[in-house]
C-alpha cells in the first residue's frame, strides 16, 4: 500500500499486474505486425512493386490514435483485475501512550525522574509529532495505560485538542499491559487504528500473523531502553525497592522487625542505602519521621535484603532509598520504585498454599501483603502426619488441585479437587459453562457481578450435605462453601489461578473475597495491590497519602469502588464506623529493571466491528464503467471508420 | 460444359460471325478461308496465258474477244484455317478467385472456338503449363474443348514460356493465334510469348483479361503485404490515395507499352474487363478488332 493525496491504495491482487508487461507487449506486438500490413496475395506485384510508397521495412513503431485508446483498455482492465482499492486513512485513531513505571526512566545525566526529561515526555513529544500529520477530521482518543488503560478525555478530539490532551498525560505507576491493552481497544470495534507510545520494542509474531496487525498498529518506540545497546547500559541503571513486610520480632513483645527487599539492575555492584520512616498524620501533621538507616552492597541484578530491627511500629511505615551523592543518579533512573510502604500490622504464621506448581505460577506473589508458605502435596502430608506447627498454624491453606488424605484443620480453599477425591465430588470437565444463580449477600459474592464471570472449563461439583451451592452454572455447580468440622471451607470447579489482580477484576475480586472469608484477609486489608480494588463495601471516606502528598479519592468514593492508582498510605472507614489503614504497594521488575529492554508482541488482532467512518474504497465497480464506456467508444471509433472508395481505373 | 454464358441466343449470335484472318494462310483442307493455294477454288484471283493443256473451260472468252488472245482465269482456292488459342491459367489468372479472369478467359477462348468451329476452322487451345487439346474442326468439338477446359488443373506454377512453347510447338500450319492472359508479367516474357508466335507465322491477336482487383489492388487497405500468386515475393505497402493513383499510372503505362509493342507488328490488342460480360465483349468489342467479323 502506499499514501498518494493523503489516502492509502492498495492492491488485492498485486500479481495481476505481472500481466501488464506481457499484455502491453503482445499489444504492441500486434500493432507492429499490423502496420507492417496483413498479407494478401494478389495477382501480380508487377506493378505494386513499382510504387514509390513502398516500405521496405518498418523500423519505428509508430502506431495509430486507436492504439493508446485499446492501451487505455488495457491497463484499466488490468488495474481492475489487480483489485485497485483506496483506504481512507484511519478516521478513528485511539493513541495509547505507555505511562507506566518503566516510563519515568530519566534520561538527563543530572536530573531526577521529573517531567520534561523522562521517556514518557519524550513518548508525548513523539505522539504531538504524530498528531502533526494527521487530518483535521480524525477522531481520536488519547489513553494512557497505567495504572490501569483509561482515557484522558470522555469523548473523541480532534487532532488539535488530542495534542492539548496530551499535557494530561501523567508518569503513573503499574505496568503496561500493552498487548492486553491494544487487543481490548481494537475489539470494542472504535477503532481502525491505533498509535501506541512505549518504551518497548516491537517483536513480530513467529507465527506470521502479525502483518494484518503491523497494518492497524503503528508502534512508537522511544527512549534510551527502546534502542538498548551495549554501550548505553550504563547509563540505564536503576536500584528499586521490591518489597517490605514486618513481622514481629517476638511472639510476646511489640517490636517488630522490618525486612525491605531492593534490587541494583546495575552492571556492576551498588552501594544501596534504605531508610526506614514512620509517617505520623497525628503527631507531624503528615510528615516523615526517619527511623533507621541501612546500608549494603548489592549485587548485579541480585535481590538484597535490609532488615529494621526493634521497630516499634505505631503508625505507618515507609521504606525508601536513600542517597547524599548527587552522581548517584546515573545509578538510580527511576525514582517511582525507590520507596515502599510497609503495612501497620501483619500475620505470624503463613497460610499455606499445597500445590505442585510455585506461587509465580499461582500469581499469588502479587498478593504482596500475604507470604503464602508453599509446600508440596507430599510435604503436606508428611508435615500433616507429623503435625508439625507449619500445618497446625496455617491460618488457612490453598489446596490446588489437590485433596489431602485426611481433612484439614484450618479453613481451606479448594482449587479443582481432583474427581477421585475422598472428600470431594465431581464429574467430567465441561465447557461453555454459564452462571445461573449464585448466593447472594455473601461475603464471597460481594462486589461480584457474577454472570459476567467467565468459566472457560468447568469441573461440576457435586455439593455434600453441608455445603452451599456458591455459584451454579448452565452445567452444574461450580463452586459450593460451607463448615464442616468448624471450618470454613470453600470448593472450587473451576480455574482462579493465576491470580491477575486488576487484569481479571472479577476473579480477582471473588479470590480476595474467599480468602477475606477463609480469614486470610490479614494483609489483603493492610497491603492491598496497586491496580486491585479496596475489597470493602460501603465505604464512607478514603483517602490516599502518598509520599509527595495527600490524594482525594472522593470521585472514587462516589462511584461506590476504590482502586488505588499510586502507592501510598490509605485510610478508608469501612462499614460500621471502623477506621482501617492499609498500605498500597506495586513493584514489577519488568518497569524496574532498566538493563532489558521489552518487547511488544503483536499477533492476530480482534477484528471487532468496522467503525462509522472506517471504509475502503474498491475501484472495481467504477473502472468496470470506465472500460465499458471506453469500449463503446472503441466501438464508435471502428464504425466510423472512413470507407474509401476505390479508384477505378479507366475501362 | 459450357457456362451459362452460352445460352442459346449467344450462341446464335456466335454462329454469325466469321473468324477474319488478316492474312491469308495455306490449310490443309478446304475450309472457309481463302487459301495461298491457287486451284479450283470459286473465288477468282487473275489471268494467265493460255497454255496447251489448260481446260478450256477456264478460257476467259470476253478477253479473247476483245484481244484475240488467249487467257485462263486463275482461282484462290479456299482453305481451313488453323486456329491457336493459349489461354493463360496460371495463378494469376485465378487471383482473387472471386474475379473471375480464369472463367472470363476461358469463355472467350470458348465463344472465339465455336466461331471457329462453326467455319469448321481448325481449333486448338492451349493452357500453358496444363495442357494443350487436340484440334477440333467440328462443331460438336465445342463441348469437348468446353470439358477439357473445366478439367484443366488451372494455377500452377510454371515457365510460362517454356510451356506455351511447348504448346505452340503443336502448331503445324499457320493460321489465327490469340492469346488470352492478363499479361501481368514481365514485358520480356510478352514479348517472348509474341515473337513465338510470330515465329509460327501466326495472325497474332492478344486479349488482355483484366478484373477490378487488378485496376485497383487490395481495396481497403492501407497498409499491406501483397503477395505475388505466382512468385511468392513480397511487397510491403503504404496504399494511400497518391499510391493507388499512381498505380493506375502504372498498370496504364504497362499496359501502353505492351499495346505499341504489339502495334508495332501490326498485332491487335484488346482489353476486356471482368466487369463486362462475355458476350459484351465478344460481340461487341471483338468485332471492333476485327478479329471477328
Amino acid at each position: 500500500m502506499s499514501t498518494l493525496f493523503g489516502s492509502l491504495y492498495g492492491l488485492l491482487n498485486p500479481l495481476a499486474l505481472l500481466l501488464t508487461l506481457p499484455a502491453v507487449g503482445f499489444l504492441m506486438y500486434a500493432y507492429m505486425k499490423k502496420g507492417q500490413g496483413l498479407r494478401h496475395t494478389v495477382a501480380s506485384t508487377l506493378i505494386l512493386s513499382q510504387l514509390k510508397s513502398r516500405v521496405a521495412a518498418r523500423r519505428t513503431f509508430r502506431p495509430p490514435p486507436i492504439f493508446f485508446l485499446e492501451l487505455l483498455i488495457l491497463l484499466l482492465m488490468i488495474v481492475a483485475i489487480s483489485g485497485l482499492f483506496k483506504k481512507e486513512p484511519a478516521r478513528h485513531i485511539a493513541i495509547l501512550i505507555d505511562n507506566s513505571l518503566g516510563m519515568a526512566i530519566s534520561q538527563s545525566d543530572t536530573a531526577r525522574a521529573t517531567l520534561g526529561s523522562s521517556v514518557l515526555q519524550e513518548a508525548v513529544r513523539e505522539a504531538r509529532s504524530y498528531l502533526g500529520g494527521m487530518r483535521s477530521d480524525a477522531r481520536i482518543k488519547v489513553l494512557a495505560t497505567s495504572p490501569w488503560m483509561k482515557p484522558v478525555s470522555p469523548r473523541t478530539l480532534s487532532p488539535a485538542e488530542a495534542d492539548f490532551a496530551l499535557s494530561e498525560v501523567k508518569q503513573a505507576y503499574g505496568q503496561d499491559r500493552l498487548e492486553f491493552n491494544i487487543r481490548q481497544l481494537f475489539a470494542s470495534g472504535k477503532y481502525d487504528h491505533v498509535a501506541v507510545f512505549t518504551d518497548k520494542r516491537l517483536k513480530q509474531s513467529e507465527k506470521g500473523t502479525g502483518l494484518d496487525a503491523l497494518e492497524r498498529v503503528s508502534i512508537f518506540s522511544v527512549g534510551g531502553r527502546s534502542q538498548l545497546s551495549q554501550e548505553r547500559r550504563t547509563d540505564l541503571q536503576n536500584i528499586a525497592v521490591i518489597s517490605a513486610e514486618m513481622k514481629r520480632s517476638d511472639a510476646a513483645g511489640d517490636r517488630m522487625t522490618v525486612t525491605a527487599t531492593a534490587t541494583a539492575f546495575s552492571t556492576g555492584a551498588a552501594e544501596v542505602t534504605l531508610q526506614l520512616r514512620e509517617y505520623s498524620i497525628i503527631s507531624t501533621g503528615g510528615d516523615f519521621l526517619p527511623i533507621q538507616t541501612v546500608s549494603k552492597t548489592l549485587e548485579p541484578g541480585k535481590p538484597g535484603k535490609f532488615v529494621f530491627t526493634d521497630v516499634q511500629a505505631v503508625n505507618p511505615l515507609h521504606v525508601r532509598i536513600v542517597s547524599n551523592d548527587q552522581s548517584r543518579s546515573r545509578n538510580n533512573r527511576i525514582a517511582l520504585d525507590d520507596h515502599i510502604w510497609v503495612a501497620p500490622d501483619s500475620t505470624t504464621a503463613e497460610p499455606l498454599v499445597i500445590s505442585d506448581g510455585s506461587l509465580k505460577a499461582l500469581g499469588l506473589e502479587q498478593l504482596k501483603s500475604q507470604p503464602f508458605k508453599l509446600v508440596s502435596p507430599h510435604e503436606y502430608e508428611a508435615l500433616a502426619g507429623a503435625n508439625d506447627h507449619i500445618v497446625k498454624n496455617a491460618p488457612m491453606n490453598i489446596f490446588y488441585k489437590y485433596s489431602p488424605t485426611k481433612f484439614p484443620g484450618s479453613d481451606s480453599l479448594f482449587v479443582l479437587p481432583p474427581a477421585n477425591s475422598t472428600f470431594f465430588q465431581s464429574t467430567e470437565v465441561v465447557t461453555r459453562a454459564e452462571v445461573t444463580r449464585w448466593l447472594r449477600s455473601h461475603p464471597v459474592t460481594t462486589y461480584l457481578n457474577l454472570p459476567a464471570l467467565s468459566i472457560p472449563a468447568l469441573q461440576p461439583l457435586v455439593v455434600p450435605p453441608w455445603g452451599n451451592d456458591l455459584i451454579s452454572t448452565t452445567r452444574g455447580s461450580a463452586a459450593y462453601l460451607g463448615e464442616k468440622d468448624g471450618k470454613r471451607i470453600v470448593v472450587l470447579g473451576f480455574e482462579i489461578f493465576p491470580y491477575e489482580a486488576g487484569e481479571a477484576p472479577v476473579i480477582s475480586i471473588f479470590t480476595l473475597n474467599i480468602l477475606k472469608w477463609l480469614n486470610a484477609e490479614t494483609r489483603s486489608s493492610h497491603l492491598i495491590p496497586l491496580g486491585s480494588p479496596v475489597p470493602e463495601p460501603e465505604l464512607q471516606t478514603a483517602e490516599l497519602f502518598t509520599h509527595t502528598g495527600l490524594v482525594s479519592l472522593r470521585q472514587q468514593l462516589d462511584s461506590g469502588k476504590i482502586t488505588p492508582d499510586q502507592p501510598g498510605l490509605l485510610r478508608y472507614l469501612a462499614a460500621g464506623g471502623e477506621q482501617k489503614t492499609a498500605a498500597v504497594i506495586f513493584y514489577d521488575e519488568r518497569e524496574s529493571n532498566t538493563l532489558e529492554p521489552g518487547y511488544l508482541t503483536l499477533g492476530s488482532l480482534p477484528q471487532g466491528e468496522a467503525p462509522a467512518g472506517a471504509d475502503i474504497e474498491r475501484f472495481g465497480p467504477l473502472l468496470a464503467k470506465l472500460l465499458v464506456l471506453l469500449l463503446l467508444a472503441h466501438l464508435i471509433f471502428l464504425c466510423i471508420q472512413p470507407t474509401r472508395q476505390p479508384i477505378g481505373a479507366s475501362r | 460444359m459450357l457456362s451459362d454464358n452460352f445460352n442459346p441466343g449467344y450462341l446464335r449470335q456466335l454462329e454469325l460471325l466469321n473468324i477474319r484472318a488478316r492474312r491469308t494462310f495455306l490449310g490443309a483442307r478446304h475450309g472457309g478461308h481463302l487459301s495461298m493455294k491457287r486451284g479450283h477454288g470459286i473465288e477468282f484471283s487473275d489471268y494467265r496465258k493460255y497454255e496447251p493443256g489448260d481446260s478450256p473451260r477456264h478460257i476467259d472468252w470476253g478477253v479473247y474477244g476483245r484481244s484475240d488472245k488467249l487467257y485462263v482465269k486463275r482461282f484462290q482456292e479456299e482453305q481451313a484455317l488453323s486456329f491457336f488459342i493459349a489461354c493463360d491459367g496460371t495463378r494469376s489468372m485465378l487471383t482473387p478467385t472471386t474475379a473471375g479472369k480464369w472463367e472470363f478467359a476461358r469463355d472467350i477462348a470458348l465463344s472465339l472456338s465455336y466461331v471457329a468451329l462453326m467455319q469448321h476452322d481448325s481449333v486448338r487451345i492451349c493452357v500453358p503449363g496444363v495442357m494443350t487439346t487436340p484440334a477440333f474442326s467440328h462443331g460438336r468439338g465445342i463441348h469437348t474443348l468446353s470439358d477439357l477446359l473445366d478439367k484443366a488443373t488451372t494455377g500452377n506454377r510454371i515457365d510460362f514460356i517454356e510451356e506455351f512453347n511447348q504448346g505452340l510447338h503443336q502448331v503445324k500450319f499457320p493460321g489465327v493465334g490469340v492469346l488470352i492472359s492478363d499479361l501481368l508479367m514481365p514485358f520480356e516474357v510478352i514479348q517472348k510469348a509474341v515473337n513465338a508466335m510470330r515465329a509460327k507465322n501466326l495472325d497474332i491477336n492478344v486479349i488482355q483479361v483484366l478484373s477490378d482487383s487488378d485496376l485497383d489492388p487490395l481495396e481497403n487497405e492501407t497498409n499491406v503485404i501483397a503477395i505475388d500468386s505466382e512468385t511468392g515475393d513480397e511487397v510491403r505497402l503504404e496504399l494511400s490515395q497518391e499510391a493507388r493513383a499512381e498505380y493506375s499510372y502504372r498498370l496504364e503505362q504497362h499496359n501502353l507499352g505492351i499495346k505499341e509493342f504489339l502495334a508495332n507488328y501490326g498485332i491487335s490488342y484488346s482489353l476486356a474487363l471482368t466487369s463486362q460480360t462475355v458476350q459484351e465483349f465478344v460481340i461487341q468489342h471483338l468485332a471492333r478488332t476485327g478479329l471477328l467479323a
